[in-house]
């Protein structure tokens, strides 16, 4: 059976399109913030879960994210996207930033489909365990951006429209994008398969 | 060491252990202080009037230097230096420094202002 990653992009422009009066409402009474926080929280504290792994500072940055989107709020320029996109950014930001300052270590989950996906050209795929031990030292070599658009796309199972969204860029180009660090990391894989062989 | 650390399947807390750190008086408040931190911050860590002060002082730096070239001392004079053969056609065009006289020398040789009146 040929496993497919299939993640759904579920916004209608309707529902953007209330969205943006939600927004509007927020930037005049703060306090209206409450729904666009209710609606987005959950998804926001797995996104800074799975990267921390750790549930205390998971809820602190959260709480951090969405403090910095209603200071921000005044600032936001609707352009046509969900307002996750904008806040998965602050997301992004804010748990780099912890990254840095601390000096930790990012956590990735990934599932099997999205191992074979990533393995999926290899005439002989590499062990599981391999792949495991293998894909940090190739994330380590790709550049900041690059490494977002695989975790957005293969970690966090987002659509490429989604993805184009929340990395400010057009779906195409999200697409040409991954698909040529995919190319990179299957290069890399190779090379170090020689190595070990 | 790799400063990524790759795990399989992702956990899922449940609602309940979600929820318990929900609180929106807390993201108010915390709003506050970011914002008063943000209009209380000093100006040179302001990136965008960092980023002016920058290019005003480099205007300022090329206008400077664009001056000390044309007061500069010493810079040499070129004029167009053009040679002539007997019957009046040129054979050859170049740049020449320090050069003020402006006549013919010997019979082939012309200096571009003279080109002219030949």
């Amino acid at each position: 059976m040929i496993k497919t990653l299939e993640p759904q992009y579920h916004k209608s422009p309707d529902e953007i399109e209330d969205e943006l009066l939600l927004i509007n409402r927020a930037k005049q009474h703060p306090k209206d913030f409450a729904v666009l926080y209710e609606k987005y929280y959950k998804t926001i504290f797995l996104y800074v879960y799975r990267k921390v792994n750790d549930m205390d500072l998971a809820g602190d940055l959260t709480s951090d994210v969405f403090s910095k989107a209603l200071a921000t709020i005044q600032t936001y320029e609707f352009k046509g996207v969900p307002y996750s996109a904008w806040l998965y950014r602050i997301a992004a930001n804010e748990a780099n930033m912890y990254f840095r300052k601390n000096n930790k270590k990012e956590c990735i989950y990934i599932d099997e489909i999205s191992i074979e996906l990533l393995n999926e050209s290899e005439e002989e795929p590499a062990d599981e365990c391999d792949y495991l031990n293998w894909l940090p030292h190739c994330l380590e070599k790709l550049k900041e951006e690059e490494v977002q658009l695989i975790q957005w796309r293969f970690f966090e199972n987002k659509a490429f429209k989604e993805v184009g969204e929340i990395m400010n860029m057009t779906e195409n180009n999200a697409k040409v994008k991954t698909y040529r660090i995919l190319d990179k990391i299957r290069k890399w894989m190779r090379d170090m398969k020689a190595t070990k062989l | 060491m790799s400063k990524y650390n790759i795990r399989k399947n992702k956990p899922a807390p449940s609602d309940e252990e979600i929820n318990k750190y929900k609180n929106f008086d807390k993201v108010v408040k915390k709003a506050a202080i970011y914002e008063y931190k943000q209009a209380t911050r000093p100006i040179y860590k302001n990136v965008k009037f960092m980023g002016i002060v920058a290019v005003v002082v480099a205007l300022g730096l090329i206008v400077l230097f664009e001056n000390y070239e044309e007061k500069g001392i010493n810079k040499p004079i070129t004029t167009d230096k053009i040679i002539v053969n007997d019957t009046g056609s040129q054979i050859h065009s170049t740049k020449d420094s320090i050069l003020k006289e402006s006549n013919v020398t010997g019979n082939s040789e012309m200096h571009g202002k003279n080109k002219d009146s030949l």
